[in-house]
């Protein structure tokens, strides 16, 4: 497993490509994004030249998208780009087209740095392997995308074909998952645990690639490589996503506002004690915070703790009255007992 | 291969912090889930006191095909509450790491042991079919919780929950450790998970491939925190990847998904 991973973010290209967004905020969110984290952008050829028309873009962290045509390749360079990404949709390796030949070849010839994106199953007989590492050694190409497009795979699939294709080919392998199974997360850590140091990511995971806060946070906690957390990951996240007029769900994975609520008697009492007890991080790691939630399933503890914060001192005797009534009242009203709620139900036990 | 559903929605899925269900929309939505035909519904725990009993009593009575499970700490009043409540099903859970015997029971293996031994018998003297949940267990010695499952099954239990209740592990991690219990277990295993690194689906899939039978979901996945596995995804995934049968059928999830998220819907205070 390598020590060190480099994103390679889809967030702005879907951005340019469906939200419309234009040169400011491309550079804005471009550079919010570079500020959490080793990144490269992913960003289609077209869209590139329409924000690079409206101003100027520094390019060098960004990769153009490209068809397999020399044209691009030219427009691609003049754009000042270094690095293209070309997509090659189940080609014998051995018998490129002539269109495909001369692109790698314009590509190689200008000095750009070439990855080849290959779709399909990345399972190869030893005959295409061998015609894909002729290929790769030919052109120089500088890395394979492994891009799992239909979401077929599961993690230990991606795993084991990623660490085989990893012995075999002469250059980088990267991987691009999609979460059509809802595995884009699990599927990039297995990709990092096998190797692979370039997965795509998406800010909370629009266009359905693997979330990048999801992937960063699994590899620096689960996998426990040194990657740095910003600390304001979870407002960062949410501030991009509001470009795309996305709203951060309460309980989406490290960025959700509610994914530190806690609200039933045993991990209330479980916090209050020692917080890694029912949190698998602390809320500062992505700058959120903890909230204690009065109703249905509190506990004792819990009104304990919630009075205690409130300055409001009872007789430990009426606390399970108190306790019942709360109960009640969240089940009556459907929803939680709030501060004021709490206070006037409290005045009436102890009157 | 069949996989067996176990649905948490009504229990783990309703601790969703701010989260209520009415009376009628637990009865409702447990009849739903009887209709997809999941193997056992846990629907609550009658511990929490008069008005979730009678919520409790209302399903248990519903003479629905699947199990009817109640959630029980190993307490003595808690199983005998459940037992009241006409539940002939009973979960017992304990937590089994070192962080939540010393920091949240403050007590000691061995006392748990014997604590979890004793509900069993208990929970058996009144006739009742029991599974045993073990919490914290991604972060516990592994040694222990094959005691813990030992224990379970001398005393008469029938499956034991495995628990990711942080949701700190990563889905080729579970395949290994999955693949030694399975082996090892003097009980079935059950896996339930939380979806605190989006992992919650893809662990899952992750126990079934090494073996386990029995998975814990809720629907639309809610849950604590992140929430947990969602049965929409599982039951999907386990069709299409692998095709494991589940017995759900998924032409009535779409209406089950519509209802448990109108019923998640909070009053406006």
């Amino acid at each position: 497993m390598k020590t060190d991973v480099i994103f390679i973010d889809q967030t702005l290209g879907y951005g340019l490509e469906n939200q419309g967004l234009g040169t400011s905020e491309f550079i804005y969110i471009k550079r919010k994004i570079a500020a959490m984290t080793q990144v490269m952008f992913d960003v289609s050829l077209q869209s590139l030249a329409t924000v690079l028309g409206c101003g100027a873009v520094d390019v060098k962290d960004i990769r153009a998208g490209i068809e397999p045509d020399a044209q691009q390749v030219v427009l691609a360079r003049q754009l000042g780009c270094s690095k293209v990404k070309v997509c090659l949709k189940d080609i014998a390796f051995s018998r490129l087209t002539a269109p495909v030949a001369e692109a790698l070849q314009q590509a190689r010839t200008r000095g750009l740095a070439v990855s080849l994106q290959l779709t399909g199953s990345c399972q190869y007989s030893s005959a295409k392997m061998l015609q894909l590492c002729w290929l790769i050694s030919k052109y120089e190409i500088s890395s394979v995308v492994f891009e799992d497009e239909h979401s077929d795979h599961d993690p230990l699939f991606t795993y084991g074909a990623l660490l085989n294709l990893q012995q075999q080919l002469p250059c980088p392998v990267e991987y691009c998952g999609k979460n059509g199974s809802g595995l884009a997360t699990a599927n990039a850590l297995g990709a990092i645990k096998s190797g692979v140091a370039y997965v795509a990511v998406s800010v909370g995971g629009v266009a359905g690639y693997p979330a990048f806060e999801e992937v960063l946070m699994g590899a620096r906690f689960l996998l426990k490589l040194p990657l740095a957390v910003p600390a304001n990951i979870a407002a960062c996240c949410e501030e991009i996503l509001s470009y795309f007029g996305h709203c951060v769900q309460p309980t989406k994975p490290i960025i959700g506002s509610d994914i530190f609520a806690h609200e039933s008697g045993i991990h209330v009492d479980g916090v209050n004690k020692k917080s890694d007890l029912y949190e698998p991080f602390t809320p500062e790691t992505v700058g959120l915070s903890r909230k204690i939630i009065i109703g249905k399933h509190s506990g004792k503890a819990a009104i304990e703790l919630k009075l205690k914060e409130m300055n409001i001192f009872i007789q430990p005797t009426v606390v399970l009255t108190v306790l019942e009534k709360v109960r009640s009242l969240a089940i009556r009203q459907k929803a939680p007992v709030s501060d004021l709620q709490l206070q006037k139900l409290v005045h009436e036990v102890a009157s | 291969m069949k996989i067996r559903i176990i649905d948490t929605t009504l229990r783990d899925g309703e601790q969703a912090a701010g989260l209520v269900f009415s009376q009628a929309e637990k009865l409702a939505i447990a009849r739903a889930l009887d209709q997809v035909g999941v193997f056992a519904i846990e629907a609550g725990t009658p511990a929490m006191g008069i008005e979730e009993q009678s919520a409790l009593q209302a399903i248990v009575e519903a003479g629905l095909s699947s199990r009817v499970i109640a959630w029980n700490r190993a307490v003595r009043q808690d199983i005998l509450t459940s037992v009241h409540c006409g539940f002939s099903f009973i979960h017992i859970s304990v937590p089994v790491s070192e962080l939540h015997l010393t920091y949240k029971l403050k007590t000691t293996r061995e006392a748990i042991l014997q604590q979890l031994a004793d509900s069993v018998a208990y929970a058996r003297s009144f006739g009742c079919t029991i599974s045993v949940g073990t919490e914290d267990t991604s972060r516990a010695d592994e040694a222990f919780f094959l005691q813990v499952a030992e224990t379970a099954a001398r005393t008469g239990a029938e499956y034991i929950r495995y628990s990711d209740t942080v949701g700190c592990l990563e889905p080729l991690q579970t395949y290994e450790i999955m693949q030694r219990l399975v082996k090892k277990s003097s009980l079935p295993l059950e896996i339930h998970v939380h979806n605190d690194f989006g992992l919650a689906t893809a662990n899952t899939l992750a126990a079934i491939q090494a073996g386990v039978l029995m998975a814990s979901v809720t629907v639309g996945g809610i849950g604590e925190r992140a929430g947990n596995a969602a049965m929409e995804q599982i039951v999907g995934v386990l069709k299409e990847l692998y095709g494991h049968e589940t017995g759900i059928d998924r032409t009535l999830l779409p209406d089950l998904t519509k209802l448990v998220s109108q019923a998640c819907q909070k009053n406006n205070q």
